[in-house]
């Protein structure tokens, strides 16, 4: 029970930075980016490759990994995204499906069809905590997740890039009339979503070969945890993706697990049919 | 301080301003006033570089201002307080100050400011930690004007700062944009209430269908018997 | 925020269709493609290339269907290779399970796509644009896992073989040209069904409600129940589709019906341009032949579509249509000897 709980959290863990980071962007800029995913499953070859290919220190390659990821994301808002400003949302968003799709075979081309799998982080030895028993990298995946997450609520309330962060999704031609440097803010969050997903590619590397479908299939499943949470919130697409690994597990456990892909899209129907607002609902000022 | 010559705006195809021309004298408080629909906020915005003039130029301390970005412009020393107050909902009024500092070289300045704006609205100080979302309209304007003042400006544009506010509150409005020009900021009115705004401007001038058709001090036009057209938008 | 963009943004007027005149330049411009594409088989040489052909039709017929709900209404419905997918299915089950004639099975297969449109559109056409899109979305995964489980009808992964192909006056159809033919004559009737809506006052209503469903609403419009008409012809078109794909190839497993493939699908929409029908035509046509044009490049290929796609959205953001319409107006303005400015 408890054993599940970890592993359903942690699980949730990468979720939830998936769902941040695809937060981020839809705060500042208004557009669902489809190709988040594809900067997950970056973040996991990128990670794989450095680690067992190239066998750099596990740090530095994290580190690496980031930064390489975060470029992307930096790149899509110069590419993709600013060509199409004042375009409507939906052609932003289609035009990132696109992205995704040219990210996807990049991937092929690069890594070519076979899925990469990076080695165990730190060490086989099971540790057994409570009754439970996790493996250290399971550990080590939550401590990362965690911290990433602490880091980035001090930035987004502590920081004055934060604050303009939230100041550009509340109100962007609010935060134009001010003097803020919209342009470069976005971009900047942009890039900022491409690091906290390469980071979760990175993490999730060691649980799962690295394939360059992975992304395309986690991605769907964040849109439940985002529409858990309600549309528009970071602390609920935290809540949101902690709780869909918590309800995938446990529902693969206990009630089938032939539907273990499913729960995700059960759920996030029955939000939408029952509660379009998310189960915390929408602080006013949300966008939607 | 700021002149517009021959300022023609349209959207698509059809001419919001037509070839508007008028000076803002600096330091004195100016009023553009105008029916519904006369072209007051699209001045404003062709001001603050939020849409381009299709024709004229707009010169700011004698420099052409005219095609540059919004946030070059507010770095030169002009706030524009957007009509509906336009406040970040989701920051709290301390972070939504903070950022309106973005522009700013002088990171020394800020805090005697905050302690200025606070000076001129004690309740933003009692609301500091409040996020923006949950502070009434009069608030939200009062914030809206802290806001734009903390990037010191040289000339300070309003727009609608009365609208949609309790007569008490309106009252309580002006005189503090009464007191920020009394300490040396230029100040430009956008108003409907046009007996508000020539209650306040030395300057006044009057836009009917993006023409501009009265311009002097306030005191000339107070006489002038065409204002009665301006008032009716006629 | 949004009144308040509205109030700040450049006002527009609402756009209304015209009854437009019989187009001489679009009459002509159909007459030509259908010209090529009764032709097209004496002119391809080689069988690979015949292959290719023979399905165009199909994308045609898929993507003018999804044309309804996402084209002239304007809502982003993410589930169209599921309703594909039903329809495969249920034609495929009736024909090697009760051994259904192939007609009778393509009618019954629409009326199941059509139940399962009309439960997941009263469910969800009230949810606004993101959330509508989720929600299909997940309706396409669901169903997805569902074909994958439930293994003693659908055959799971391994799918369904030895699906008989359509019979047509007691002939068995069989070989790439007759298909392309059987293909074509459907996305013919699809375009033309397509059209007659389009022009009619169910299709001004539906263009009405993507331009903004509460004036439409204000005027009058049920938007609800429209879309929801909507949503079931879409379904209805894939369904057809669905049943001739799966005749034709014999053998249907469930990843062919995946979200994947509901995005190459919304794609050939996008590039066609929403509500053009020609644009579409040719969107659904370039871009299922698009794979294998640039597949001289091995590897890079897939990487060069999804660059190409990116590039068009951000080249033609109204799709092929609103270049094509753009390009016509200029033609006519030259040909009525009035300078282009």
């Amino acid at each position: 029970m408890l054993e599940l709980a970890l592993r359903g959290l942690i699980t949730g863990g990468v979720y939830a930075l998936l769902a941040v980071s695809l937060i981020l962007i839809w705060n500042a800029s208004g557009v669902v980016n489809f190709a988040q995913g594809e900067w997950l499953m970056f973040g996991a070859f990128i990670g794989a490759w450095l680690v067992s290919k190239l066998h750099i220190n596990v740090v530095l390659a994290l580190l690496l990994t980031a930064l390489l990821v975060g470029a992307l994301g930096y790149l899509l808002e110069v590419t993709t995204y600013h060509p199409l400003r004042g375009q409507p949302h939906k052609s932003q968003v289609i035009a990132t499906i696109g992205v995704s799709v040219a990210l996807e075979n990049l991937a092929m081309v690069i890594w070519g069809v076979y899925p990469i799998s990076m080695p165990p982080l730190f060490g086989k030895e099971p540790i057994h905590f409570l009754g439970a028993t996790l493996l250290p990298q399971e550990i080590g995946i939550s401590v990362v997740t965690i911290l990433l997450l602490g880091v980035l609520g001090l930035v987004m309330t502590r920081t004055m890039f934060g604050k303009q962060v939230r100041a550009v999704s509340n109100d962007e031609q609010a935060a134009q009339l001010l003097g803020l440097p919209v342009n470069r803010i976005l971009r900047l969050t942009f890039a900022a979503s491409g690091v906290i997903a390469g980071i979760a590619g990175f993490l999730v590397a060691p649980l799962y070969f690295a394939t360059t479908t992975m992304g395309a299939s986690l991605l769907l499943k964040t849109f439940a945890a985002v529409v858990v949470g309600g549309f528009g919130s970071i602390p609920g697409a935290l809540v949101g993706g902690f709780s869909l690994g918590l309800i995938e597990i446990f529902a693969t456990n206990y009630i089938s697990s032939a539907y273990k892909d499913a729960y995700a899209f059960i759920i996030l129907m029955a939000v939408l049919i029952v509660r379009p607002g998310g189960i915390f609902g929408e602080r006013v000022g949300d966008k939607v | 301080m700021l002149e517009l010559r021959q300022v023609t705006v349209a959207y698509g195809a059809s001419p919001v301003l037509h070839s508007v021309s008028f000076e803002v004298p600096s330091g004195a408080c100016s009023a553009l006033i105008g029916a519904n629909g006369a072209g007051k906020t699209t001045t404003l915005r062709a001001i603050s570089g939020l849409v381009r003039p299709r024709q004229g130029q707009i010169l700011f301390e004698g420099q052409d201002i005219t095609n540059w970005a919004p946030e070059r412009i507010t770095a030169a020393g002009i706030s524009h307080v957007p009509e509906g107050r336009r406040i970040f909902a989701g920051l709290t009024v301390l972070e939504n100050l903070e950022v309106a500092t973005t522009p700013r070289k002088d990171r020394s300045g800020v805090k005697s400011d905050l302690v200025q704006v606070y000076t001129l609205f004690p309740r933003l100080h009692e609301r500091r930690t409040q996020l923006g979302w949950s502070l009434s309209g009069g608030e939200q304007q009062m914030l809206a004007i802290g806001r734009a003042i903390m990037a010191r400006p040289r000339l300070l544009m309003l727009d609608e700062a009365s609208l949609g506010l309790a007569p008490l509150v309106v009252v309580e409005v002006y005189k503090a944009i009464q007191e920020i020009n009394r300490q040396g900021i230029t100040v430009l009115l956008v108003e409907q209430n046009v007996s508000l705004a020539m209650r306040l401007a030395q300057w006044s001038y009057a836009l009917q269908r993006g023409v501009l058709t009265l311009s002097g001090t306030t005191n000339d036009l107070k006489n002038d018997p065409r204002l009665r057209e301006v008032y009716l938008g006629a | 925020m949004n009144e308040l963009a509205t109030k700040f943004n450049v006002p527009q007027a609402p756009s209304r269709m015209k009854g437009s005149p019989p187009d001489r330049w679009s009459q002509i411009g159909w007459a030509a493609a259908l010209g090529v594409a009764l032709l097209l088989p004496v002119l391809l040489t080689t069988r690979y290339q015949m292959t290719l052909a023979s399905n165009l039709g199909m994308y045609v017929l898929l993507a003018v269907g999804l044309n309804f709900i996402y084209g002239y209404a304007g809502q982003m419905a993410f589930c169209h290779a599921a309703f594909w997918g039903i329809g495969a299915y249920a034609s495929a089950i009736f024909a090697t399970k009760f051994a259904m004639n192939f007609w009778v099975g393509m009618a019954a297969a629409a009326v199941v796509t059509l139940l399962v449109a009309l439960a997941l559109g009263a469910a969800t056409l009230r949810l606004k644009f993101y959330y509508f899109g989720l929600a299909t979305m997940g309706a396409g995964e669901i169903i997805h896992t569902v074909i994958v489980n439930w293994e003693n009808v659908t055959g799971g992964v391994g799918g369904i073989t030895r699906i008989p192909p359509p019979t047509l006056f007691g002939h068995a159809l069989s070989g790439e040209k007759e298909f392309y033919y059987f293909w074509l004559a459907f996305a013919l009737i699809g375009i033309f069904v397509a059209h007659r809506i389009e022009k009619s006052r169910f299709g001004r209503s539906l263009i009405a409600i993507r331009e903004g469903e509460s004036s439409a609403e204000a005027m009058g419009v049920p938007a609800f129940s429209r879309k929801l008409l909507a949503l079931c012809l879409s379904a209805i078109y894939a369904s057809v589709a669905g049943s001739i794909f799966a005749s034709q190839t014999a053998f249907i497993s469930p990843e062919s019906f995946t979200t994947h493939t509901t995005i190459t699908f919304v794609l050939m929409v996008i590039v066609g341009g929403r509500g053009s029908l020609p644009g579409i035509t040719v969107g659904a046509i370039v871009l299922s032949l698009l794979p294998e044009l640039l597949r001289g490049l091995k590897q890079y290929y897939m990487l060069l579509y999804g660059i190409a796609i990116v590039v068009l959205i951000i080249v033609w953001p109204n799709g092929l249509g609103g270049a094509l319409s753009k390009l016509s107006k200029q033609v006519r303005s030259i040909a009525k000897g009035g300078a282009q400015p």
